[in-house]
């Protein structure tokens, strides 16, 4: 009996820690707070990536070198921004430790959003209705694909959806800007004037070691279930997605033929020209319109100045879909829906692709 | 008592190629959960003897880990608290059987640019452990030496599909349950040096991982642990010892995971106190000697933990 009174005071002393612990927070037990006002997302599809919200730190006001001064290699995947004559390059072995940069190129306000589960990289303007924020990662994933959350209104965001899907911003369609993701040697090629980001970004992280080991080659590899799966291609290739009033259209990257190709596309009634190169490793599309609504036709044109086609009127064309000189000088094509991303998650997001063919 | 001394090297050795786990590169975010393996530490005792642990464990997970160098971070940290209890009974003077439960209370905290420190936990029973161990030899009057053997189940008790409350999936490293199925294989020799007050131990433990419904599958992981004891006529004895623990990366449908995974050496120090008859009270702590893990990882920055230990005879004659 002695020894019962004895270990009694242990047993209980044991219990109390456990349950108490070491921390005093008056926090949620087994839930995460977030208000929202419901997702439009099936939550049964939206997994917890493990580091949890801003455990991947997304980075804000960069900084830059000249293209002359970078030692990336040529190959090294880079997004790049031109406004004016501000011209940067974001390289991926920077955006797979980050997934998110905001930055203000030459006045405008912009996220580099990059998913490297889904290797989709989208620029993003980051002034919404609710104002100027930044985007943080929210450490969601959906279809394996980054889940973004404004700082301005807590609301979270689907990268490849490109919209609001969960707070008071749900619903909400991402303003797109117009990027091009391509290598490093293409980039500072076409753009000699470029700076691109330093690794300097005041975060310890072994930039040029892939955090995701064998995940971007391997096609066995999908870390969260996805929504549909269609194995018409591999997981892994790189497709452009193209999304139209109909079906989506992906061009596999590595399809194009290893010369500047130009494709006048029309799909439900829209025309779209589809510029890219699968040596150079880049594919972007642009609805071909002037700005008067004038239908344009472009053939492939390789000149100074990053142009890449030109129009029956004469007027050349740069890689942004800018018009460099002739009669359409100073105008700009309208921004597609389209973005580089696995086939996997395209397919995932856009069930109904259609697949075009070379 | 020829043939039994081959067992020993054998035993440990037959165990440790079973348990070394296969370095597949490998993500999620860390390598960690209920500390059963390394909480399993009673030998296989005698006919009608019965001993309960209870364990309170302290693990905090402070330290980011790019393979062996550490990083500057502070954005994250986890913790877990556990509470172990582990029975063992003697059918025999030969044959035993042990059962563990566990129970966990886990955190994370992450420092959010806007909502400053976002707190999730998750309380509550985790997997349990059956063992039957076998001593093929046992120490005596005239052998201070006893090796027990044991295999058996970890029995997935524990929730692993808990969701907060907007209905997601919590990570699977926060879960208190695995949801799978395992295979632990387990051992422990003892050498005594008496009348010099010494004695060293090894006790080696290794947990052959299955597929939760999830498909999800955490890494087969191996711990070593080897010291030794000193009994001292004070009323506190003290052990030293060095713990190993190797985890393989964890997978989902048999793809590697990246960031999981990796070897931890540890020292672990204890004191031991006997407050009462047959009861003793152990306190120990563990310190990280090196760490090698798989990719980055939020990684064990210390232990401790408190263990309350009863010995009695059922059935005694005494």
């Amino acid at each position: 009996m002695k020894k019962r009174k004895t270990l009694l005071p242990f047993i209980i002393l044991m219990s109390a820690a456990l349950i108490v612990g070491c921390e005093n927070e008056s926090a949620s037990t087994g839930t995460v707070d977030t208000s929202g006002d419901g997702w439009l997302l099936p939550q049964g599809a939206i997994y917890s990536g493990g580091p949890g919200k801003d455990g991947i730190p997304a980075l804000s006001d960069p900084q830059f070198q000249s293209a002359s001064s970078a030692n990336y290699a040529d190959d090294d995947l880079v997004i790049g921004v031109k406004f004016g004559e501000d011209v940067r390059a974001y390289p991926h072995i920077i955006l797979d430790w980050h997934e998110i940069i905001n930055d203000k190129v030459n006045g405008r306000a912009i996220s580099i959003t990059y998913c490297p589960l889904t290797g989709s990289g989208i620029g993003w303007n980051r002034r919404l209705t609710a104002g100027k924020t930044t985007f943080g990662v929210s450490g969601l994933l959906y279809n394996n694909n980054l889940i973004p959350y404004d700082r301005a209104t807590e609301s979270h965001w689907s990268q490849m959806k490109l919209q609001g899907v969960e707070g008071q911003l749900a619903g909400k369609k991402a303003d797109l800007y117009r990027v091009v993701e391509t290598e490093w040697g293409t980039w500072k090629e076409n753009f000699p004037s470029t700076k691109v980001m330093t690794t300097n970004t005041g975060y310890d992280r072994p930039y040029g070691n892939y955090p995701y080991g064998g995940y971007k080659e391997n096609h066995q590899s999908i870390y969260f279930p996805v929504t549909h799966s269609d194995s018409r291609m591999k997981a892994k290739v790189r497709v452009l997605g193209l999304l139209t009033a109909g079906k989506a259209v992906a061009f596999r990257i590595a399809d194009f033929p290893p010369t500047l190709t130009v494709l006048n596309e029309t799909y439900n009634g829209s025309p779209y020209v589809i510029i890219g190169n699968s040596r150079e490793n880049f594919a972007v599309a642009y609805k071909r319109l002037a700005e008067d609504g004038t239908v344009l036709h472009f053939q492939p044109e390789y000149d100074q100045g990053s142009i890449v086609m030109k129009d029956s009127s004469g007027t050349k064309w740069n890689l942004l879909g800018r018009a460099v000189s002739g009669p359409l000088a100073g105008e700009e094509l309208p921004v597609t829906r389209s973005y580089i991303a696995y086939w996997f998650a395209w397919a995932a997001f856009n069930p109904d692709t259609r697949i075009y063919s070379f | 008592m020829m043939r039994v001394k081959k067992l020993i090297p054998l035993t440990i050795v037959i165990i440790t190629i079973l348990s070394l786990p296969g370095q597949v590169p490998g993500q999620a975010c860390c390598t960690s959960g209920t500390p059963i393996l390394g909480t399993l530490e009673l030998p296989a005792g005698v006919a009608g003897s019965f001993q309960t642990a209870l364990t309170y464990q302290f693990n905090t997970l402070d330290d980011v880990i790019n393979e062996s160098t550490p990083l500057e971070e502070s954005l994250r940290r986890r913790f877990t608290h556990s509470l172990v209890l582990e029975s063992n009974y003697g059918l025999s003077d030969s044959w035993a059987v042990s059962g563990l439960l566990s129970f966990i209370r886990q955190g994370r905290h992450n420092n959010t640019l806007t909502s400053g420190k976002e707190v999730l936990k998750v309380t509550g029973l985790g997997d349990a452990v059956v063992l039957v161990k076998y001593s093929p030899l046992k120490a005596t009057l005239f052998s201070q030496r006893n090796l027990s053997v044991g295999a058996g189940p970890k029995i997935p008790l524990g929730d692993f599909r808990r969701r907060n409350k907007e209905g997601i999936l919590l990570p699977y490293e926060m879960q208190p349950g695995t949801g799978a199925w395992d295979l632990i294989l387990w051992s422990n020799f003892y050498q005594g040096f008496r009348p010099v007050p010494l004695s060293i131990y090894l006790t080696t433990a290794y947990r052959l991982t299955g597929r939760n419904s999830l498909g999800y599958q955490f890494g087969r992981e191996l711990t070593l642990n080897s010291g030794m004891t000193y009994d001292s006529s004070f009323p506190v004895d003290f052990s030293l010892a060095f713990k190993y623990r190797a985890v393989a990366p964890d997978s989902r449908n048999g793809q590697a995971i990246a960031n999981t995974g990796g070897k931890w050496l540890n020292l672990k120090p204890a004191f031991y106190m006997h407050p009462v008859e047959k009861f003793t009270l152990k306190l120990s702590g563990q310190l990280p000697l090196y760490r090698e893990v798989n990719g980055i990882q939020l990684t064990t920055s210390y232990r401790i933990s408190v263990t309350g230990l009863v010995n009695f005879r059922i059935n005694s004659q005494e």
